[in-house]
């Protein structure tokens, strides 16, 4: 897999956050909303970062799918905080294969910090939601 | 901290052999004069660095929990994720897996807490200290160690960033 094929991976990755972001937000408590907004944001910020690197490398940036499907039911906050992790842990996957797709150090710091950005919201999450224990020992594994 | 480091040594052993083998060369019949030439030392693999610093986590770890038992259960979990990073990094750099204390020895020879300050959150913010400093060991190594090898570099630093944040 190319270094493109690993980018396209990680923005469709954060196309799905994004969306899922939306399934989480509708479940969640009210006080927990401004949260999973901030990190919906985050992910946006990523998405838009990601879609402009492929463009410098004339790559056409994947565009988002319309649906996608949950891999559990989200019907209460619980269940929508663990959607939440999921979704962090699915970017901190995305980011970390780009790592070893590519030798371009400045590529693979901005890989680490999609990495490590996921990993960290994954931990707030499991923090909130009381998942024990709220780390991985290799996150994005 | 004594890590074996077998690896290292059987590196040094091939470099030795590659130049001895230069100079049997120069000694059978070549026509271009061959000067021989020492084996440059072998530098040490960047991976090791942060074996070293996680093997020493694990063991700030065991001391501070051995000088403050009511932050155990907060630092257990993290101990044993940073085990099986110290596990992990000796596979990648071919060390094997690590020859385990006894319990009753290791109930004995319990870490010593002179190194640990007497305050637990002065404890908390020197464990924070050494995972920031893993953190960007890692960090550094992930820009430029082999596409293998990135990874699990990559992952080990967002990780050091994970358990910085448990300890706040």
């Amino acid at each position: 897999m190319s270094v493109i094929d690993a980018l396209q991976a990680a923005l469709a990755g954060e196309h799905a956050v994004i969306w899922g972001y939306g399934v989480v937000g509708a479940e969640v408590t009210a006080a927990q909303r401004p949260d999973v907004r901030a990190a919906e944001q985050a992910h946006r910020s990523r998405r838009d970062q990601t879609a402009d690197l492929l463009l410098s490398m004339a790559a056409v940036p994947t565009e988002a799918e319309a649906y996608y499907e949950l891999p559990f039911p989200v019907i209460d906050p619980a269940s929508g905080l663990r959607l939440a992790v999921h979704l962090e842990q699915g970017a901190a996957a995305a980011w970390r294969f780009v790592l070893g797709g590519t030798d371009d150090g400045e590529l693979r710091r901005t890989a680490l910090a999609g990495l490590t950005e996921a990993a960290l919201q994954a931990t707030r999450w499991r923090l909130v939601a009381g998942i024990q224990p709220a780390t991985v020992a290799f996150p994005g594994q | 901290m004594g890590i074996p480091l077998p690896r290292r040594r059987v590196l040094v052993a091939i470099a030795s052999g590659a130049g001895a083998l230069g100079l049997a060369t120069a000694c059978t019949g070549s026509s271009t004069p061959v000067v021989p030439t020492t084996a440059a030392p072998t530098a040490p693999d960047p991976l090791l660095s942060v074996l070293e610093e996680r093997a020493r986590l694990v063991e700030a770890y065991d001391a501070a929990g051995h000088q403050h038992p009511q932050l155990l259960a907060r630092l257990q979990p993290l101990r044993m994720q940073t085990e099986e990073q110290v596990l992990a990094l000796r596979l990648a750099l071919g060390l094997g897996e690590p020859t385990r204390r006894p319990t009753a020895s290791r109930a004995t020879n319990s870490p010593s807490a002179s190194a640990v300050a007497v305050d637990p959150a002065v404890t908390l913010e020197d464990l924070r200290s050494a995972l920031r400093a893993s953190g960007s060991t890692a960090a550094a190594l992930c820009e430029t160690t082999t596409a293998q090898r990135a990874p699990l570099v990559g992952s080990l630093a967002a990780a050091a960033g994970c358990h910085e944040l448990l300890l706040a």
